[in-house]
């Protein structure tokens, strides 16, 4: 009895060299070695960066040339595009002022700047192109038809979104491009039912000026951000729940 | 004419608020009623009242520094000056269609927008293109240290000249 309340050298050691470790490696890893059926499924579905995925496919999902992964490259760009703008944000800043100097900066004077303004850009454009060309696949496979039509209109909310964080972004180098891409826009805006309001709405003002700077930049870096990732989920959520990826009758 | 009490007796039942029902209405009405009322203050708080946009009356140069018969643009404030034989007229440079600011053609003798083409004549009447309106003339006048005067919120006749 005296000797279990002593201090073990070896006993603590091994403790913390192999209990330990294995006590938090089974906290986070809840299911055995994937050999099995069911572990190969409590692999996906207690992962929670894997569990969108289903855990069996269809043979025809996984050719590429059935979807070419629109939507999949639309989601990665969509990653890209937000951890490439929430870099840029450290040096840019939403002001008349400043805005266009700050961009300039980028590509000029901070080290690898100009990478990452560009990264955003294009893939801000490869992104509008995707999200198009999956709607083409998902139009030409069918696969809006029944149980998938409610996604379709989350898709078509998403494709706006898209269109609106373009938009949005358009303005924010405050450039000669920006400054008349956006009275136009606003212009376009204005033309609708309640035109004028809603131009009044969208630039904080009656003029392309601070007020609709810093308005596109909330909704760029804030809003449009947040709606869409609500929807992506959403959407993913949906494909999993009408039974995957569409395809041939079973 | 027992089944007939029976149904008498369950739409009184029916009829009858329960203390749990009053409640429930109660409890949704006030969060919906709260509810609304955010949104609608959150929408209402994207409407300015106050803005810090620069005047629409701006002062221009003085009456004597426009050669008689000239036209003379104003990049900044985007408008046009004419200068005749009996005064000056002001017309807006800001194209109808879309806000771009439109180009005076010297060759041609009309206004062009560079975005979409629309032409408009020396007096603003559409020629051709998208435009659905034509140019804006705009109110001018003579400050006492003699110089112009425009109000570009306040659109004129397009006879109207400031006589000097």
């Amino acid at each position: 009895m005296e000797n279990k309340n002593k201090f073990d050298l070896r006993e603590t050691l091994s403790y913390f060299a192999f209990e330990v470790p294995v006590k938090l490696y089974r906290s986070i890893i809840r299911h055995g070695y994937p050999d099995s059926e069911k572990n190969k499924s409590l692999l996906i579905f207690t992962n929670f960066f894997l569990h969108i995925l289903p855990v069996k496919v269809r043979k025809h999902t996984v050719k590429v040339r059935y979807s070419y992964c629109m939507g999949g490259i639309t989601l990665l760009l969509f990653i890209i595009l937000t951890i490439t703008g929430g870099l840029l944000m450290f040096y840019y800043v939403p002001s008349t002022e400043k805005a266009y100097q700050n961009m300039k900066d980028l590509e000029f004077a901070v080290s690898f700047g100009v990478f990452l303004r560009n990264m955003h850009r294009w893939g801000a454009h490869g992104m509008v192109a995707t999200v198009f060309l999956h709607m083409c696949r998902v139009f030409y496979t069918g696969a809006y038809k029944p149980p998938r039509e409610f996604n379709w209109v989350i898709g078509v909310i998403l494709l706006v979104s898209t269109l609106f964080l373009s938009f949005t972004g358009y303005l924010l180098p405050w450039d000669q491009l920006a400054f008349w891409a956006i009275t136009v826009g606003a212009t376009i805006a204005s033309y609708a039912p309640m035109g004028d309001l809603q131009r009044f709405v969208l630039l904080g003002g009656n003029t392309v000026d601070q007020g609709a700077l810093i308005r596109f930049y909330v909704a760029h870096v804030f809003l449009l951000p947040l709606v869409t990732t609500l929807l992506i989920g959403v959407h993913l959520w949906r494909v999993r729940k009408d039974g995957g990826m569409s395809g041939p009758p079973l | 004419m027992e089944n007939t009490e029976n149904k008498k007796n369950n739409s009184e039942e029916e009829l009858k608020l329960s203390r749990r029902n009053l409640f429930a209405i109660a409890g949704w009405g006030g969060l919906l009623t709260s509810m609304a009322a955010s949104v609608g203050a959150a929408l209402r708080f994207m409407f300015p009242n106050v803005l810090y946009e620069p005047s629409p009356i701006v002062k221009l140069g003085k009456t004597s520094d426009y050669a008689e018969g000239s036209i003379t643009f104003n990049e900044s404030e985007r408008m046009f000056i004419f200068r005749d034989s009996t005064g000056f007229k002001v017309i807006s440079a800001i194209c109808t269609h879309l806000r771009c600011t439109v180009n005076w053609s010297e060759i041609n003798n009309r206004f062009e927008c560079p975005c979409h083409g629309s032409v408009f004549s020396t007096d603003g009447k559409v020629i051709s293109g998208p435009a659905p309106k034509p140019l804006e003339w705009l109110h001018v006048k003579a400050s006492p240290d003699k110089r112009l005067v425009v109000n570009k919120n306040k659109v004129v006749d397009k006879n109207y000249s400031l006589i000097v």
